[in-house]
């Protein structure tokens, strides 16, 4: 592994340096060029992944003063954007649903409901995970639920890598935890990502509730599809989830009453929760999750030894860094330059063609790299564009972070994928050629709804 | 007696790698030796993926690592007890070994304590890329081992 580390980071601080030494193209300016180098410095590193993405984040702070791109505070200031709060507090919260148990006892007693066939177990799978993805991040409702599936794998008796039923299991848990994670601003970071780079270009945003409108429906769809697509794709080889019913029942029986702790969490996460979307555009999305993070304290519901066991402290760098890259961009003028560049090879393209390629790109890209990276990188270049072509940049955060969060295929794409294939149920090759099919539905499904239901709502004209 | 040597860890699994070792121990009258390696490497890998790229916290990874590892080994014995019963039920000798650690470090150790005549082992699936900038294992096996190694290819006709 180290040997593919080396190579990766030379070659970015080539790249980087190479940029910011060239002559300074017609159009852009110094700073401008230099926020370009840091960019495709970044870009090498997400990419490949050659240092940890929160490491990537902090060299491209270092950097931005250095190289003059940005004044030091203003640089180490966008670590305070509200977004990378609102994140932290949602992530808290998770911390709490998970550490009390909540979580477990609300997955285990929604698959418990699903267990009369093969077919409806792997709806269980699918909408569980879907579901509990609607409120906590996708990477920790999987991990939550990768125990239970292994469970039930080893109560059917599913053989790994023989058994297409295991196969679908564990895609299963995968899909359905990726496809609710795009339904509200807290399955994943990158719409809130997204989100704070466009409150930091245009001082907007969206409304919790807003987004959730636009989303959730497209989400709830694609769970139908993805379980059709698991259930046609797969052969259903067992004839009975009886034993993994019963394997269900004891673990329910297990995890006894629910506790005072479990009541508190989940009275509270539901008051968070009715807070965002009646007053989070009033009281702010970031106040509203931090005062959540405190109040569990209050009342005792979690440690802060819990929470620093919980969460990855690595996400306040990973998002303050993302954002002042793509504010770098912004403000140098590096971002409309680029977005220039790539308009001149798709003038001609009416502005819906040009949201279809965001989608597509952001698809694709996602595949292969974290879907956080998928949006830093690509956001900045497509506000410019989209400026260029008239669409509002609402749509854009859209039309780019909705298929971020849509890998389904490979295991890098995202933490539920490398978690459901580390089980060893599946080969790569499923994945990859299920995972294709289910992303071209997603794609023709989601350019549906941008086509037909987003105007509805005033996102796209 | 020869000694053949099979090994195998949780990505390194071929039914045409078991039977190919099972025909040639048959063939030559000799001892199957069944290793199988839960690969401490591929942990550390997942662990560094879901930390550094996934922004996973430190229990939930814990959790994750602690489910996979009691699944590899039970996908481990259980692949370990089939394979026994396959080689009994044709008149092969065969002797099986559960062992932990970084998988060359581990062949290496075994292939010399046991001083094997021949060596069956899988190779992972993964992109050419990567094998050609990050190594092979596999191919570190045969040019550090004295004795023949046959190379399969994971999942291929499986």
């Amino acid at each position: 592994m180290r040997r593919v580390k080396i190579p990766s980071i030379v070659i970015a601080l080539i790249l980087c340096a190479l940029i910011a030494l060239a002559p300074t193209p017609a159009g852009l300016t110094r700073a401008g060029q230099n926020a370009i180098a840091i960019f495709a410095l970044c870009f090498i590193l997400w990419v490949t992944n050659a240092l940890p993405l929160a490491v990537t984040s902090l060299l491209a702070i270092v950097l931005l003063p250095v190289l003059r791109v940005l004044p030091a505070d203003r640089s180490f200031s966008l670590f305070g954007s509200p977004v990378v709060f609102f994140i932290l507090g949602a992530f808290m919260l998770a911390a709490a649903l998970m550490d009390s148990g909540l979580s477990t006892r609300l997955a285990v007693a929604f698959i418990r409901q699903f267990g009369r066939s093969p077919r409806s177990l792997i709806a269980g799978v699918v909408f569980s995970g879907g579901f509990l993805a609607f409120w906590m991040p996708e990477h920790a409702v999987a991990a939550m639920l990768f125990p239970i599936v292994l469970e039930i794998g080893r109560a059917l008796d599913v053989t790994p890598k023989r058994s297409r039923y295991g196969a679908a299991l564990f895609l299963a848990l995968a899909w359905g935890t990726v496809i609710g994670g795009v339904a509200t601003l807290l399955g994943g970071a990158r719409a809130p990502l997204a989100l704070g780079i466009l409150g930091e270009h245009y001082g907007i945003s969206i409304g919790f509730l807003d987004w959730m409108i636009a989303v959730a429906p497209f989400s709830i769809v694609m769970m139908f599809v993805a379980h059709f697509v698991l259930t046609r794709f797969f052969t259903m080889d067992i004839e009975s989830v009886a034993s993994a019913k019963a394997a269900l029942d004891k673990k329910a029986r297990a995890l006894g009453p629910l506790s005072r702790r479990e009541k508190g969490v989940g009275l509270i996460t539901i008051l968070t929760i009715a807070t965002w979307v009646l007053a989070g555009v009033e009281i702010g999305l970031a106040t509203v999750s931090i005062l959540a993070a405190v109040v569990l304290f209050v009342f005792n519901l979690i440690s802060w030894k819990s929470v620093e066991e919980y969460v990855n402290w690595g996400v306040i760098l990973m998002y303050g860094g993302a954002i002042a890259i793509a504010s770098a961009l912004h403000q140098t003028g590096g971002a409309k330059w680029l977005a220039d560049i790539a308009m001149a090879r798709a003038a001609g393209l009416p502005a819906f063609g040009v949201i279809v390629v965001f989608a597509v790109v952001a698809a694709l890209l996602t595949e292969a790299i974290s879907n956080v990276a998928a949006v830093a990188l690509l956001l900045p270049v497509c506000f410019g564009i989209a400026e260029g072509a008239g669409i509002a940049p609402v749509a854009v955060v859209y039309a780019v972070a909705v298929p971020a969060g849509l890998a389904f295929a490979l295991p890098m794409g995202t933490p539920p994928n490398a978690i459901a294939y580390s089980a060893g149920y599946y080969r790569l090759r499923d994945a990859v050629v299920a995972g294709a099919l289910l992303k071209g539905i997603a794609l023709v499904l989601l350019i549906l709804v941008a086509k037909f239901y987003w105007p509805l709502l005033g996102v796209l004209p | 007696m020869k000694r053949i040597l099979l090994i195998l860890a949780p990505s390194r699994i071929s039914s045409r790698c078991v039977d190919a070792a099972v025909a040639a121990a048959d063939g030559k009258k000799g001892e199957l030796i069944v290793v199988f390696i839960l690969d401490t490497s591929i942990s550390e890998e997942v662990r560094e993926r879901l930390r550094n790229l996934g922004l996973l916290g430190k229990a939930p990874s814990a959790q994750i690592l602690d489910a996979m590892r009691q699944e590899q080994e039970r996908q481990g014995r259980s692949e370990l007890a089939r394979i026994a019963e396959l080689a009994r039920g044709r008149g092969v000798a065969c002797r099986t070994v559960f062992t932990e650690g970084e998988f060359l470090g581990r062949s290496l150790e075994i292939a010399k304590s046991e001083s094997a005549h021949e060596i069956f082992v899988v190779r992972r699936s993964r992109p050419t890329l990567s094998r050609l900038l990050a190594g092979s294992a596999v191919e570190d096996l045969a040019s550090s081992v004295p004795c023949d190694v046959k190379i399969h290819d994971e999942g291929r006709s499986d």
